[in-house]
């Protein structure tokens, strides 16, 4: 098995030579360590802009923690370190002069559980556009209502803008929290388990949403339904114990994994 | 599942567990519990009962009775009175007899203590005595005594004898206030119907000698007194047998109420309750009659100005430990410290403010700012902030707890994502997290208001006092004068059932302050549970 840990490098660097123009985000040489635990190690990956890629792998592989080194939501725990380099846009995001809050503005995230604020509907769409000092009545109602048409959820809640978001349903709630991290404008979406909460019905709805969303937005996405990552991405990495293991074309990694940890695990013998 | 001890039929049903078998199964907790539960709900309803009940007996009409008594040489004297409680005296008459052990000497004797009505200055007054039962002629109840209330909230019992003009009143008033010869000939003298067929009837009326008053009932008596009131060009004026017999006129103008306390239906009795409970409660002592209303002001102002200096000194310290201090043990050691200070008395905090604050900070004050006073103290003594502030300080624990608690209770998600909005630090606390925790705020204020409220420790030594004329609200800048010594509930209920010389009222007064209190502080809390409810569902 260490003998075939350098391979993915390879195949990274080719794909990052092959089509340098593309891609938003590139991550190189990343070690994640909390407190004196690696999580991650050495991740190098790209991607492409108007592009979905799913993250899949096992339980705590380290999925959701490179998925918080994107927006640096990692910083937050003191107990955590982070080596390397993450560049967004060409701009490294761990340099000194970085402004964390303008790149969570440009990188939106949508967590595992929805998790709307104890606010209105309209009112949390509003919450990052009001941060951004969006103040006028029409500005902010022109704002909502885009954003939760591109959310495709503007149907649903037109009429009641102004009650709790907690009284949405569950898929409603995840699609209203997209709303809001869309309202800010970012250039990517980090979805870190979105449907995991989900009946498969609205499970079914999301997937169409990502679908559409990835005509304007770069999106990378956690997910442990590998059914789910075949439908929805372009691009797949499969990671365990804290290394990406294979990074490849979705319709590839499927069906023809390089790795002999890639094809157990999705051929459902891991572990 | 029955205990086992439930019955013992001859056959044992083979259903039935053994003791050890059901004592093992836990179900004993299950009652153990039950039973602890309707301990203290049974103890919380009685302990309202009593006050509730002691309350509404204060205000209930009580009946006035008309007592003869004889007041030594044969001589004997009526008086209008209310008795209180039965008691015994010490007997001044008994005298030693030879051969017989002291302790079978009659010594004592039964007496009753009754509120009865005395001129004082031209005025009927109540006062309170002892009567040997020895010394009573004649006891009863009768149906057309009257007990008059002025508009000033003073008492007067006695007979409606007629009503005059004023020009009238001139000759009366000479005749007034002196004292006929003997109570029972006032009736004889006067000519006419003094007893109704109903009033013979009633087994109370055993005197006999009511006096010629005006023999219609109290319905007919109130509208003409009103009918007359609306005229006031005509100055009627209503002439009362006192008890000693002498007539005292009374302006229509001064009567606020008339009522035959004896002879009053159910409903009417409930209706007066209700008036002497709103004239109790909607005006202060100074109105002739006790009265709260002063002191109900000063603990709604006392808790609102000591949640303006606690919510966000609290609430800020609260936001402090959980939301940007790191979680490490020196933390742990100050929220222990802070949850310890709740357990420390409330008259320690009195002490503290008196000392440092009034004293040291107020003195100060006082010396700079209001140095044309001096030596007279304006912030340099016990008031109303001092008071508030000696109550944040007790509270503060209870509401920094219950914030901790709320913002421990809000998901980290909400956190997150607040921050992945691109919101910084500040913005997430207030604009998401504080929002989200408003329930568990009111709940801290609302244990805060409540054992504040109740607090009468600290306020001992802090400016609360049993009467002041000052208003504490009123139209002069700065129109909120917290310098000033306040009344206060709480401390009224203290005054009352400790201090006052009049045992029997101010114990029931203090019953009804209590129950002013618990309402005041239930009506408190359902209001933040309303407040909490509209924060609970949407914005």
């Amino acid at each position: 098995m260490p003998a075939q840990s350098s391979k993915p490098d390879l195949l990274q660097n080719s794909l990052l030579q092959n089509e340098p123009d593309d891609v938003v985000v590139s991550i190189r040489q990343l070690h994640v360590s909390y407190r004196q635990r690696q999580v991650l190690q050495d991740i190098n990956l790209s991607l492409r802009s108007q592009h979905v890629t799913a993250l899949i792998g096992p339980s705590g592989c380290g999925k959701s923690t490179l998925l918080r080194c994107l927006n640096r939501l990692n910083d937050l725990d003191e107990r955590c370190t982070v080596t390397g380099q993450v560049l967004v846009n060409g701009r490294d995001i761990y340099a000194v002069e970085e402004d964390v809050v303008s790149l969570r503005r440009e990188v939106g995230m949508v967590f595992q559980r929805p998790n709307p604020f104890p606010k209105s509907i309209f009112d949390n769409v509003a919450y990052g556009l009001r941060l951004l000092g969006v103040s006028t009545r029409s500005d902010l109602q022109q704002q909502v209502r885009k954003s939760l048409q591109d959310a495709a959820l503007w149907d649903e809640v037109r009429d009641r803008l102004h009650s709790s978001a907690l009284e949405l349903s569950n898929g409603q709630q995840q699609r209203l929290v997209i709303a809001r991290a869309l309202a800010v404008q970012p250039k990517i979406l980090l979805l870190d388990e979105p449907a995991s909460n989900l009946d498969p019905i609205s499970m079914l709805k999301l997937e169409e949403l990502i679908a559409t969303l990835k005509i304007n937005y770069t999106i990378l996405i956690v997910t442990h339904n590998m059914q789910q990552a075949a439908r929805v991405s372009d691009f797949t990495a499969f990671m365990d114990a804290g290394e990406l293991v294979e990074f490849a074309a979705t319709s590839d990694l499927f069906t023809t994994p390089k790795q002999r940890r890639t094809e157990d695990y999705i051929t459902g013998r891991y572990g | 599942m029955k205990p086992a001890a439930k019955s013992a039929p001859a056959q044992p049903q083979p259903t039935r567990l053994p003791f050890s078998a059901w004592w093992r199964s836990g179900d004993a907790w299950h009652w153990y519990s039950l039973f602890t539960l309707t301990v203290s709900f049974v103890l919380i309803i009685a302990l309202m009962m009593l006050i509730v009940f002691a309350s509404v007996r204060y205000f209930w009409p009580q009946a006035l009775e008309e007592w003869v008594i004889s007041s030594g040489e044969g001589e004997s004297q009526r008086l209008f009175a209310y008795p209180l409680r039965t008691l015994q005296l010490p007997d001044a008459a008994a005298t030693v007899t030879e051969g017989v052990p002291e302790q079978q000497q009659p010594q004592w004797v039964d007496a009753v203590m009754i509120a009865y009505q005395q001129l004082q200055e031209q005025r009927p007054q109540w006062v309170m005595r002892a009567v040997a039962t020895t010394d009573i002629v004649r006891r009863g109840q009768p149906r057309s005594l009257v007990l008059m209330t002025l508009v000033d909230g003073s008492e007067i019992a006695g007979y409606a004898l007629r009503w005059v003009q004023q020009n009238e009143v001139q000759s009366w008033l000479s005749t007034a206030l002196q004292p006929v010869a003997a109570p029972g000939d006032t009736a004889m003298a006067a000519a006419g119907d003094a007893v109704t067929g109903a009033d013979a009837a009633n087994p109370d009326e055993q005197l006999g000698h009511e006096p010629n008053s005006l023999a219609v009932d109290i319905q007919q008596l109130t509208k003409q007194l009103q009918a007359l009131q609306l005229q006031s060009d005509l100055h009627w004026w209503l002439v009362m047998e006192l008890h000693d017999g002498s007539s005292l006129p009374i302006p229509v103008q001064r009567v606020d109420r008339l009522l035959r306390v004896n002879n009053m239906s159910w409903k009417e009795s409930l209706r007066q309750a209700g008036i002497n409970a709103w004239q109790f409660l909607s005006h202060g002592p100074d109105h002739g009659a006790p009265g709260i209303l002063p002191a109900i002001y000063g603990t709604l102002l006392m808790v609102l100005v000591m949640s303006v200096l606690l919510v966000p000194v609290a609430v800020l310290t609260a936001i402090y430990l959980h939301e940007y201090a790191a979680q490490n043990w020196l933390t742990g050691l100050l929220r222990a410290v802070v949850s310890n200070l709740a357990g420390v008395p409330g008259v320690v905090y009195g002490v503290f403010v008196l000392g440092v604050f009034v004293y040291g900070v107020g003195g100060s004050i006082d010396k700079l700012l209001f140095s044309g006073q001096l030596p007279l103290p304006t912030l340099g003594s016990g008031g109303l902030l001092w008071a508030a502030l000696a109550l944040a300080l007790l509270t503060m624990p209870v509401v920094i707890t219950a914030t901790e608690e709320g913002l421990a209770r809000i998901p980290d998600d909400l956190r997150l994502a607040s921050l992945a909005l691109g919101a910084t630090r500040t913005e997430m606390v207030w604009g998401v997290v504080v929002v989200a925790a408003r329930p568990a705020l009111l709940t801290g204020l609302i244990l805060a208001i409540a054992r504040a409220a109740g607090e009468v420790a600290p306020l001992l030594v802090l400016g609360a006092i049993a009467y002041t004329e000052q208003p504490l609200l009123d139209g002069q800048f700065p129109f909120l004068h917290v310098e000033q010594p306040f009344m206060h509930l709480g401390y009224q209920v203290y005054d009352f059932a400790m201090q006052s010389g009049h045992a029997d009222e101010s114990i029931a007064m203090a019953y009804v302050t209590t129950l002013v209190l618990v309402l005041l502080v239930v009506a408190l809390n359902l209001f933040a549970f309303r407040l909490r409810a509209s924060f609970v569902g949407t914005e």
